[in-house]
């Protein structure tokens, strides 16, 4: 066993667990905007975790894996400001569970 | 004429991206690399990355390097908050939206605020209206809500804006 | 090796159920977002098992197109073009 060969089982076994963790997570957590929080930041650092870790174990795949992570990283946020935005002007999808919830009474003061 | 070096590193970035697609080190493919990124570089007028040379200053380049350290930091301890919170038999919620401001002149950089706080522990945007930006917490912080938000987005703007000026 | 599959495949059937189960078109949505990234993943992971660089091309047009179909679904929550 490398070192190389012992930093992408590492990196793979960790990358899997928080994918699992994102996948339960959306799946317990009660509201739209809960579940969006397992289902962005466990799936991203997941899926760049798993996919380096294999790139290490087949290093003439790592630039189109890089490829994917970097495609991965910068849409996942996108779209879910996207879906968060929809859910929250659709009144019929919105959890009313918000202790505060800034956005809308500053919608009230544009009306 | 001033769009020249915008076009000029979108066509370097799309190429990038063919190389790393086709992994050959063929001389036909790479002609039909670049004409392909250069056509489609002058079509779109660079606006795809827009110039990235303003970026090939030490300094700069130094506070890029240092805001990917502190995303990728700030990802890792936001994993760690999402994965004690989801294991245990009564998830601790105490959801919120908050609004603050968000002083920035670059729209990039706004988009770029909003991705990072996405992926930062307890956090997600909402909505970017004009200057002021709306964050929900997963578990609102104690004491001043609106001081911590702000606090927190603060340190990513005052980072980005040495970057971006 | 296994136990990779495992993981990767018990979060999958996990987020999937919510999208089968899910009581909101809000909700269903966010579990579709999380079921494609998976997907994504546990293609590169099938890919490397059986040595075919072939789907490596597969997951990245599936990473792609599952981004639209996000943005497209959230649209639709919004109420359609306005």
């Amino acid at each position: 066993m490398s070192v190389t060969s012992i930093i992408a089982h590492v990196l793979t076994g960790l990358g899997a667990l928080v994918l699992f963790a994102s996948g339960l997570g959306v799946f317990r957590l009660p509201d739209v905007f809960n579940k969006m929080h397992a289902g962005t930041k466990a799936t991203t650092l997941g899926s760049i975790l798993f996919l380096t870790g294999l790139g290490l174990f087949e290093p003439s795949w790592m630039p189109k894996l890089l490829l994917v992570v970097v495609f991965i990283v910068l849409t996942n946020p996108v779209s879910s400001h996207a879906l968060a935005r929809a859910a929250h002007n659709e009144p019929a999808e919105k959890p009313d569970n918000l202790i505060i919830d800034d956005l809308e009474e500053s919608k009230g003061e544009n009306q | 004429m001033k769009r020249v070096p915008a076009v000029f590193s979108t066509s370097v970035i799309l190429l990038g991206i063919w190389l790393s697609l086709t992994l050959s080190t063929d001389v036909q493919e790479i002609v039909l690399g670049v004409v392909v990124s250069v056509l489609v570089a002058v079509a779109t007028h660079g606006a795809l990355t827009g110039n990235l040379f303003r970026l090939l200053k030490p300094r700069k380049l130094i506070a890029a390097i240092g805001y990917v350290l502190y995303l990728l930091g700030q990802m890792v301890k936001a994993n760690i908050d999402v994965f004690f919170r989801i294991f245990r038999p009564v998830i601790p919620l105490k959801p919120g939206i908050v609004k603050v401001n968000l002083r920035l002149k670059s729209e990039r950089a706004k988009v770029i605020v909003a991705n990072s706080i996405t992926l930062t522990p307890g956090t997600i945007t909402i909505d970017i209206v004009g200057d002021h930006i709306f964050v929900h917490w997963i578990f609102l912080p104690d004491g001043d809500v609106h001081a911590e938000t702000q606090s927190m987005v603060d340190g990513f703007a005052g980072r980005l804006e040495k970057i971006f000026e | 090796m296994i136990i990779l599959f495992v993981l990767i495949g018990g979060g999958l059937f996990l987020a999937f159920l919510r999208l089968i189960l899910g009581a909101k078109a809000a909700d269903r949505a966010v579990a579709l977002d999380t079921t494609t990234l998976i997907t994504t993943v546990f293609l590169v992971l099938v890919a490397f098992l059986q040595g075919r660089s072939m789907l490596l091309d597969v997951a990245l047009v599936y990473s792609v197109l599952s981004f639209l179909g996000v943005l497209a679904v959230a649209r639709y929550i919004d109420g359609g073009l306005r």
